[in-house]
């Protein structure tokens, strides 16, 4: 039983993962860099082994070292209401515009997105800011810069394409 | 002096100097916002480099750069919150000071301190660059290794997070930088046939994401985290009195000044010491020095409580790191810090590469960065002296909410732009995720990004010399042939093995002392 506590104890230290995930990494680039012809191998296998080695150490220091993580449930909270869905929202921005979907159309939901996440609620306000900061930065980027970002019929009409 | 005048020349410009001028402001007023370090003020204005000239891009962003870091005192004085990371300490002597009533003179101290530390910098700048860099000329295949190798041993020998994790930073750029054709054999690694790899990763888009978008997650962590706590929002101070420094202050000040611009050069020529190493060292040493000299005098601020050392200092110092900083990535082609690095993206943009080849090839160009330094301290008291009133009104009504999708967007469409690609974003965005991870995890960012652009000059420089020496390892460290490379690796081994020494100490330290009170306790039982 006690060898299940200490198991749990030494699984609660966030090194210890992180140690595990640069050794597997390390084992990946290996495992990878072993097809690789002649002096082309020569660096990436290198990173390897350093890799694999630096995790190992990292994970097997932080096991036998005794310490403990404090306070990451309050951090791991805030990056659930804060980062992560701001990432989300910027992979759905980022598939979108490869996609080609019109900068505006875009781009005005996205701040929309971003603002309510920091806790503004007024939409009208909101959606007026929003329309602002695209515009601004669609006219530096696509008026004064020239690039050619990807804007609807009606957009294009207005400012001309690139 | 040929080459100094041509670059005097090329910066005299109207048109330079009306770049420098619009980058000093922008600086200002972005460095001014809390939160917004140098290393976001810098990727959310790299974007705008590709559509200048060259020489409009470089002194815009010199301009940037410079007031960017004497900006970050402004919210620090005024709301206790420092705009930028290297202005953490002025928040609390400034903030003290201000809210006795003396904001004014408060923001004064901060501004000349900026002003007098970016200036002794610039200066180091200009008699250390080329002397450097035409020694760095000299240097064949294996002294560059040796020299790449010196650069990553001593950023991970300074970090503060451990030399483990500063490793792994480093093996994480080292092995990004593999990423696309080999440089020897031309061999496609890491790609996993998609063809926007070969080249390697883009390295633009990939700074934004490491510096911007890691950033501003970290801002809105912060900011989340703020609202969850309910910090409430202070009453910003009134700016009584002048915003103009007095005589007797600068007399008063002048040895602090001279003192911690020493200490913010010293490290600024180091690669990755970074600026809030230089700000504690000179801290310290104002400490010491106002304890000694002023401290218990009538009508004398307490340490911690107003006192105008506990301003200038670190105002001083991380001001005299900026363009120290530029001095290895100029004459070297090694980043100093984290924003100098930044910089290579901007030559990178126009084709350029900062290192001693360019003072040779682009003197001109490498002459007129190196004036611009000065040149941006200069013009940047009246400007910060004439701005500071408004600006600390700005950084108090700037809706962070709305700031940050601002920045997301910027970073976002800037990368778009290098070359209109969907790609690049991806990129960022991956760089972005990654910069996050690691910093949570306390893996420092410094190394890596010195490791990413050391990478492929690492990789050929040592295939190149293990070439001419058939395979053996020895010619990195032949007394007779590559004394240099000697001398540089033997510094490499020191940096590197020094936290590991410290610790040592410290164990024998502790040790000697457990026994000695030991001893004490035995003679007196």
């Amino acid at each position: 039983m006690s060898g299940i506590a200490g198991l749990k104890r030494v699984g609660a230290r966030s090194d210890v993962w992180v140690g595990l995930f640069f050794a597997l990494l390390g084992g990946a680039v290996l495992f990878e860099a072993s097809g690789f012809e002649g002096t082309a191998a020569r660096m990436p296998v290198l990173c390897g082994i350093l890799l694999l080695s630096l995790g190992t150490v990292l994970t097997l220091r932080t096991a036998f070292a005794g310490q403990q993580d404090v306070g990451s449930g309050g951090l791991l909270k805030t990056i659930v209401v804060g980062p992560l869905p701001a990432a989300i929202l910027l992979l759905v921005w980022v598939y979108l515009m490869a996609q080609g979907f019109g900068f505006f159309v875009v781009g005005v939901p996205f701040v929309m997105g971003v603002v309510y996440l920091m806790g503004h609620r007024r939409l009208a306000r909101s959606l007026l800011s929003s329309l602002a900061i695209v515009g601004v930065v669609f006219v530096v980027f696509y008026v004064v810069f020239n690039v050619p970002l990807p804007v609807s019929p009606l957009v294009a009409s207005v400012f001309g394409s690139r | 002096m040929e080459a100094m005048l041509s670059g005097l020349e090329v910066l005299l410009e109207p048109s330079v100097i009306a770049f420098l001028l619009i980058g000093v402001v922008s600086g200002l007023i972005i460095g001014s916002l809390p939160g917004l370090n140098e290393n976001i003020t810098f990727a959310i204005f790299i974007p705008f480099a590709f559509a200048m000239e060259p020489m409009h891009a470089l002194s815009f962003m010199v301009g940037v750069y410079c007031a960017a870091s004497t900006g970050g005192a402004i919210p620090a004085v005024m709301v206790k919150v420092p705009g930028t990371a290297s202005a953490l300490i002025t928040a609390v002597d400034g903030h003290a000071m201000a809210r006795s009533g003396a904001a004014g003179r408060a923001l004064a101290i901060a501004n000349y301190s900026s002003v007098f530390g970016g200036f002794a910098s610039a200066l180091v700048l200009v008699f250390f660059a080329p002397p450097l860099s035409s020694l760095a000329l000299n240097f064949g295949y294996v002294e560059n290794f040796a020299l790449c190798m010196l650069g990553l041993a001593s950023v991970v020998g300074l970090v503060s997070s451990g030399v483990i994790k500063g490793l792994i930073s480093i093996t994480i750029g080292l092995l990004v930088a593999t990423i696309g054709f080999s440089p020897q054999t031309g061999y496609p690694r890491f790609t996993f046939e998609m063809a926007e790899l070969y080249g390697g990763v883009p390295f633009v888009p990939l700074l934004i994401g490491l510096f911007g978008v890691s950033a501003t997650l970290d801002l809105i962590e912060g900011i989340v985290r703020d609202r969850r706590a309910g910090t409430a929002s202070m009453k910003l101070p009134r700016i009584h009195g002048s915003t103009m420094l007095s005589a007797s202050d600068a007399r008063r000040l002048l040895p602090t000044w001279l003192r911690s611009s020493a200490v913010g050069n010293l490290v600024g020529v180091l690669p990755g010491a970074g600026m809030i190493m230089a700000i504690y060292i000179a801290y310290d040493q104002a400490y010491r020095h106002f304890m000694k000299k002023l401290a218990g005098r009538p009508g004398e601020a307490e340490w911690g409580k107003g006192a105008p050392e506990g301003i200038a200092a670190p105002e001083a110092a991380n001001n005299a790191v900026v363009a120290s900083s530029m001095v290895p990535l100029l004459s070297l082609g090694i980043p100093g810090n984290s924003v100098s690095a930044l910089f290579i993206g901007v030559f990178v943009i126009h084709g350029m590469a900062p290192g001693p080849l360019l003072f040779i090839q682009h003197p001109d160009i490498a002459w007129g960065v190196i004036l611009a330094f000065l040149v941006a301290n200069i013009v940047m008291l009246p400007i910060v002296v004439t701005l500071t009133r408004t600006l600390a009104r700005i950084v108090y009504s700037v809706p962070t909410e709305y700031l940050v999708p601002a920045i997301l967007l910027l970073c976002l469409t800037g990368s778009y732009s290098d070359g209109n690609s969907a790609f690049n974003m991806v990129v960022t965005l991956a760089a972005g995720f990654s910069g996050y991870a690691l910093g949570k995890v306390g893996i420092p960012h410094a190394p890596l990004i010195l490791a990413l652009i050391l990478g492929p000059r690492l990789e050929s420089t040592l295939g190149n010399s293990l070439r001419a020496s058939g395979g053996d390892l020895f010619i990195f460290i032949d007394p007779v042939n590559h004394p240099i490379s000697l001398a540089l690796l033997s510094v490499a081994a020191l940096f590197i093995l020094m936290p590991l020494l410290r610790v040592l100490l410290g164990r024998i330290r502790a040790r000697s002392e457990g026994t000695h009170s030991l001893e004490s306790r035995d003679s007196a039982g």
